[in-house]
């Protein structure tokens, strides 16, 4: 793109003045106040026009505004130019800066308005160049400003920034680095970090969802438990619906049971009072005359009863009595002494008889008189005393004393046979002995046999005196006499010995008879008493015998005793009368049982109690109306108990709706911010990836246009460029030493050079559509001594042969350099007028 | 015979788009929705009033809402017909089961089609969801034990209207209308479906007062006529307490904030009520779209929730995806590496804001 012409139709001071460029270079040179500033700002806005939109402009669109606008003609403010495209188009492009109406772009070969390829708002000819208002400016266009700005000491970093800025945004807005800073500091702010001591927005957006989380989970688990909670209650309130349905079946039940007791009632009254009108006499109970029956009746039963007697009457006894011996005195039997006198002298006889008349060796043996005697006495004593006991056992007392008797005698004869046989043994002894002394001495033994029967004989006889007895004849004569005494006092002791008892049976016999006597009395008396009863109590049958009047007067009690019966039970019936009554009457009774069968009727109905139902006692009926009390009771303390929480928790139920909501825009904040997380994250990758693929481009195209142009600018000190594409640093190699320096640190010229340079490497580069830029220079040399200008100034020619270049200055310096150096028609010096007014005079210098 | 038939009203449901204070008017709304549906009843000496389900909201219902309920049926003189849907489904620890309703309420508590006798010769069949999902068909098979003429009172959904439905509706107790006639039901007062549908053989009423914004249809309440025939003559009134807008800004051209605050504020003056105003167009790139600080505008509203619709800056990214700086490059790669339309819009510009040294990072 080449600029060939500008006209100023009203721009500033112009009116209508036309500025016509070479295609080359093109130095407008002027003093200040010349309006080079004007040209300058008139040909960027001849082909950029100004943004078109409603309301006020950016600060620099104002400030331009201001400067530029005509201050005596302010609405209009037009400004045109001709452009040649490399295309081979040649463009009149108008713009009307104050209305923004009047703007187009004319393909002057064809006519054509061609505003619409590069329309934004107005037409903008730097689109062709793939640029816009901004960047044209930031690029394209080179003022003092940013040319002092590098060249100075203090902001000598400006030069990498520019680059920076370039690369970014052509220079138009931030660097990179800077709007990823702004990234980071935005994060900050409204996200902020996501650990649990940070207090920024996603913190505070994750605190308030687990917040709501919590909340809302606490409130459904509230609202279940309410539910559930109301659940119990209804429950609760069934069972007491329940139990009071059972008591009423109770109540029902009592209240029958109770009815048909009050009409049980109400019948007993009338029956009783059917039967007894009036109160019925009391009879009593006892009586003299019934006391008297009962006492004749008593006494006849306990008479004695007089017992038969039999036997010897007490005067035969008496007699028998009288008639008695009295005791015998002497031996009632043989003394001991005698019969052992006895025995001795029968010894002596028979040792006299064994020793014999005349010697013999043989002697007579005794012991078959032992062996002879019967062995059977003491068991038959034993037997006969068995018989006796049998006999009194069974109540024959005679034949027990008889045998009894019998036994005592055969005991007797037993102990004499005893007896008899231990003398036989003696006997036998003796005999032994005789014989033996025979045997010695027939002599000696006869003599001492005859002598010992002398001497028994005159102890026998001695032992009979001694007894009394006398003693004639022999011994053997008077033992024989006291035996027989012996046996005759013993009859006689017999006899004597029944005094005692004859005496006792006397007694016995008259205390016998005395009892008869009284117990006759007694009966005899009983009797009369019985008489006495039947004629008090009118018994018919006076002359009748004992028994038929105790029938008689038994009959007479068991009258009497019904008639009491029948007064008790009517005097008890009155009073039951009389306790069913109470203070009220019959009709009362039956109104009651009346009202009381009316109300268990409705009770019946009210609750469905059968009619037929179990049948229940009335005190069963009471326990279970106890129980069924203490059941309705309790469940509806539980019932109450329950719905008292219900109402506690009713009152404190959380809304969940509301915690729905709050969950909800909760979990709305933390997406928010999540999601704005997220954006600038990705923002901040995608940025910072695509500042390092750009530098990464960039860096060696910068180092190429700066390296190309850098030995001419720097005089040959600097012979090579480099270009750090993290940063878009420069760094230049020095032809002297052959080390590579910091571009910001070389001197002010120098820097001001290579700005230059990076300025045309960047607006080329920043140009996207084929087209070339042109450069704007404005007041760019004035910071260079005269040898640098010059060499900048010829290193600017030189690339004006491959973009047209535009320099205005008020250097005198480059005013005659152009004169020298620049030739029409490739290339042309405008030198502008002073301020006075002065028509503009275009002057070539060649 | 004429009836007044409602569902749908859901009582006690949440309004996430909205403040607190919002959604507690919202909810305040609906109890005087029903409020004037039960005067309605009254003034149009109805026979009975039918509500087909939904009635409230099972796990969200409050105490105060269960008690609204029962003294504002109490205090109506006409019976009352309550068949539980999916959201107020009958179980034993139910407000429908808890509650001593009063003697003219009657609950349809079983989950198949049981009979009410309304006159000789006339019965209403209803029925109850008994749990919030899969509730088998009530229609399909049924056939009435009785002769006369068969209504019908259910929370149940017409398979062929469900495409028909907002999103996400799905067929709780689903039936097809010809089940309605093969079981010989002259007519069925149904709920479920927010859209409003009146048929020969069937009626959905539709939600009373709004729920959602961008409600379409004629809801409300249906008085229905039951003529000689069998038929059924609707009449359609609109009961809803809640103004409810559903707009769209247009923002063309805005060259800055104020503009967009102008739109909004010029469409939103003359209303009433909530209001959801979307703001769409293509704003110039230095606008700044700040929600929060538009949502003022709504200060005389109940409720005013804002969002973006087809908001555009205007950029011109294919120019700015053509430079060679790293503003094209990172335009260039957001284009390559990001997807999501909306997302890249976002980064894109967030990123240029970023490099204009903007301070509005935030996109909206």
């Amino acid at each position: 793109m080449r600029i060939e012409r500008v006209i100023a139709r009203a721009f500033g001071p112009f009116r209508g003045e036309t500025l016509d460029l070479a295609p080359g270079m093109t130095v407008v040179a002027g003093p200040n106040e010349a309006g080079k500033t004007s040209w300058h700002a008139a040909t960027r806005m001849a082909l950029t026009g100004v943004r078109r939109g409603k309301g006020r402009g950016t600060k620099i669109e104002e400030a331009i505004e201001a400067r530029h606008r005509p201050w005596d003609l302010p609405e209009q403010w037009e400004v045109e130019a001709r452009i040649a495209l490399d295309d081979g188009r040649t463009i009149d492009i108008s713009q009307d800066l104050a209305g923004k109406v009047a703007c187009r772009a004319i393909d002057v070969a064809l006519g054509r308005d061609v505003s619409d390829e590069i329309l934004d708002g107005t037409p903008d000819a730097s689109r062709w160049l793939g640029l816009d208002r901004d960047s044209f400016a930031a690029t394209v266009c080179v003022g003092q400003a940013q040319i002092m700005a590098v060249a100075s000491d203090e902001s000598a970093e400006l030069l990498q920034q520019h680059m920076q800025r370039a690369a970014a945004t052509r220079g138009t807005d931030a660097t990179a680095a800077e709007a990823l800073r702004h990234l980071s500091d935005f994060r900050r702010s409204a996200v902020g970090a996501d650990i649990a001591t940070a207090r920024g927005p996603l913190r505070a957006a994750k605190v308030r969802l687990a917040d709501a989380e919590a909340a809302l989970a606490e409130a459904r688990r509230q609202h279940a438990a309410y539910l559930e909670h109301g659940e119990q209650v209804e429950v609760a309130e069934r069972r007491v619906v329940e139990a009071r349905r059972r008591l009423a079946l109770v109540d029902a039940a009592i209240a029958r049971h109770d009815a048909e007791e009050a009409a049980a009632r109400a019948a007993r009254g009338a029956e009783l009072a059917a039967r007894h009108p009036v109160r019925p006499p009391a009879l009593t109970a006892r009586d003299e005359q019934a006391d008297a029956v009962a006492t004749a009746i008593d006494a006849w039963q306990r008479r004695p009863q007089p017992v038969a007697l039999v036997g010897a009457t007490s005067s035969q006894l008496e007699r028998d009595l009288a008639a008695l011996p009295g005791s015998p005195e002497g031996d009632l039997r043989p003394h001991p002494s005698v019969t052992d006198a006895l025995r001795a002298l029968d010894l002596a006889d028979e040792a006299l008889r064994l020793v014999g008349e005349e010697p013999d060796a043989t002697h007579p043996s005794v012991a078959p008189h032992a062996t002879s005697l019967p062995a059977a006495g003491p068991l038959a004593a034993a037997l006969l005393v068995i018989g006796a006991i049998a006999a009194l056992v069974v109540g024959a007392p005679l034949v027990a004393g008889a045998l009894l008797v019998s036994a005592l005698a055969v005991g007797a004869w037993t102990w004499f046979a005893d007896v008899e046989r231990r003398g036989a043994a003696a006997r036998a002894s003796a005999a032994a002995a005789v014989a033996t002394q025979l045997a010695a001495g027939w002599d000696d033994r006869r003599a001492a046999a005859t002598a010992r029967v002398a001497e028994a004989e005159g102890a026998l006889r001695d032992a009979l005196a001694a007894r009394g007895s006398a003693v004639d004849g022999t011994a053997r004569q008077a033992f024989a006499s006291y035996e027989a005494a012996c046996a005759a006092r013993a009859e006689q002791g017999t006899a004597a010995a029944r005094r005692d008892s004859l005496a006792q049976a006397l007694d016995a016999r008259l205390v016998a008879e005395r009892s008869g006597e009284d117990a006759e009395r007694a009966s005899a008396d009983a009797e009369s008493a019985l008489r006495e009863a039947a004629a008090s109590i009118g018994l018919e049958e006076q002359a009748a015998d004992p028994e038929t009047l105790i029938a008689g007067l038994r009959a007479w009690q068991h009258r009497r005793s019904d008639e009491l019966r029948a007064n008790e039970t009517a005097i008890a019936e009155w009073q039951e009368l009389s306790a069913l009554l109470g203070s009220g009457t019959l009709a009362d009774l039956a109104a009651d049982a009346t009202r009381r069968r009316g109300l268990a009727d409705r009770l019946a109905a009210e609750v469905g109690l059968p009619r037929d139902g179990d049948e229940i006692a009335a005190g069963q009926l009471e326990a279970l109306r106890a129980t069924l009390r203490e059941e309705v009771e309790q469940a509806k303390e539980a019932a109450d108990s329950l719905t008292g929480g219900l109402g506690y928790r009713e009152r404190s139920l959380p809304d969940v709706a509301e915690a729905e909501e709050e969950l909800t825009a909760s979990t709305a904040e933390l997406t928010r911010v999540e999601s704005l997380a997220a954006t600038l994250d990705l923002t901040a990758r995608l940025l910072h990836a695509a500042e390092e693929r750009v530098h990464r481009n960039l860096a060696p195209i910068l180092a190429e246009a700066i390296g190309r142009w850098l030995p001419a600018v720097s005089k040959g000190a600097y012979v090579e460029a480099s270009v750090d594409p993290a940063d878009l640093s420069i760094r230049v190699k020095e032809e002297r030493t052959g080390q590579w320096r910091d571009a910001k640190l070389l001197s002010e010229g120098t820097r001001e050079q290579i700005y230059l340079l990076l300025r045309v490497a960047m607006a080329q580069h920043l140009v996207t559509t084929g087209e070339t830029a042109p450069l704007l220079l404005d007041e760019v040399t004035a910071q260079s001594d005269s040898d640098r200008k010059l060499e900048f100034l010829s290193v600017l020619h030189e690339l004006s042969a491959e973009r047209q270049v535009i320099l205005f200055s008020h250097d005198s310096d480059v005013a005659e350099w152009a004169a020298r150096s620049l030739h029409e028609p490739q290339d042309r010096l405008v030198r502008l007028a002073t301020p006075a007014g002065a028509p503009l005079a275009e002057v070539a210098v060649r | 015979m004429r009836f007044l038939h409602f569902a749908d009203l859901h009582l006690d449901a949440p309004f996430a788009w909205a403040r607190p204070e919002t959604a507690r008017l919202r909810r305040r709304n609906r109890r005087e929705t029903l409020t004037r549906i039960l005067q309605l009843a009254d003034e149009e000496q109805v026979d009975a009033v039918l509500c087909a389900g939904d009635l409230f909201e099972h796990e969200r219902f409050t105490p105060d809402t269960v008690a609204f309920l029962r003294e504002s049926f109490a205090r109506i003189d006409r019976p009352i017909y309550l068949a539980p849907g999916n959201h107020d489904w009958y179980s034993a620890r139910s407000p429908y089961a808890l509650v001593e309703w009063s003697p003219n309420v009657h609950l349809f508590t079983e989950a198949r089609l049981t009979p009410l006798t309304l006159a000789d010769g006339l019965t209403l069949w209803g029925a109850a969801h008994r749990a919030p999902a899969n509730t088998d068909p009530f229609f399909a098979g049924f056939a009435p034990d009785r002769g006369g003429t068969h209504l019908a009172l259910a929370h149940a959904s017409e398979r062929g209207l469900l495409g028909w439905q907002e999103e996400g509706k799905q067929p709780h107790a689903p039936f097809d209308a010809a089940e309605l006639e093969a079981a010989g039901i002259a007519h069925a007062f149904l709920g479920h479906y927010h859209v409003p549908r009146d048929e020969a053989r069937y009626t959905y009423p539709g939600n009373p007062d709004p729920l959602e914004f961008g409600e379409r249809g004629e809801r409300g309440v249906v008085l229905a006529t039951l003529e000689d025939d069998g038929s059924i003559r609707h009449e359609r009134r609109s009961v809803a307490v809640s103004e409810v807008h559903d707009i769209e800004v247009p923002i063309d051209g805005a060259a800055h904030s104020d503009d967009i605050a102008i739109a909004l504020a010029t469409a939103i003056g003359p209303l009433h009520g909530c209001v959801r105003a979307t703001l769409s167009g293509e704003v110039a790139p230095v606008v700044q779209v700040d929600l929060r600080e538009l949502a003022v505008l709504g200060g005389h509203l109940d409720g005013l929730s804002l969002r973006i619709g087809r908001l555009a800056v205007s950029y011109d990214l294919d120019e700015i995806a053509g430079e060679t700086t790293i503003r094209g490059q990172f335009a260039r790669d957001a284009a390559l590496e990001i997807e999501d339309a909306e997302l890249r819009r976002r980064v894109v510009l967030t990123g240029l804001r970023a490099l204009e040294g903007r301070d509005d990072l935030e996109v909206a």
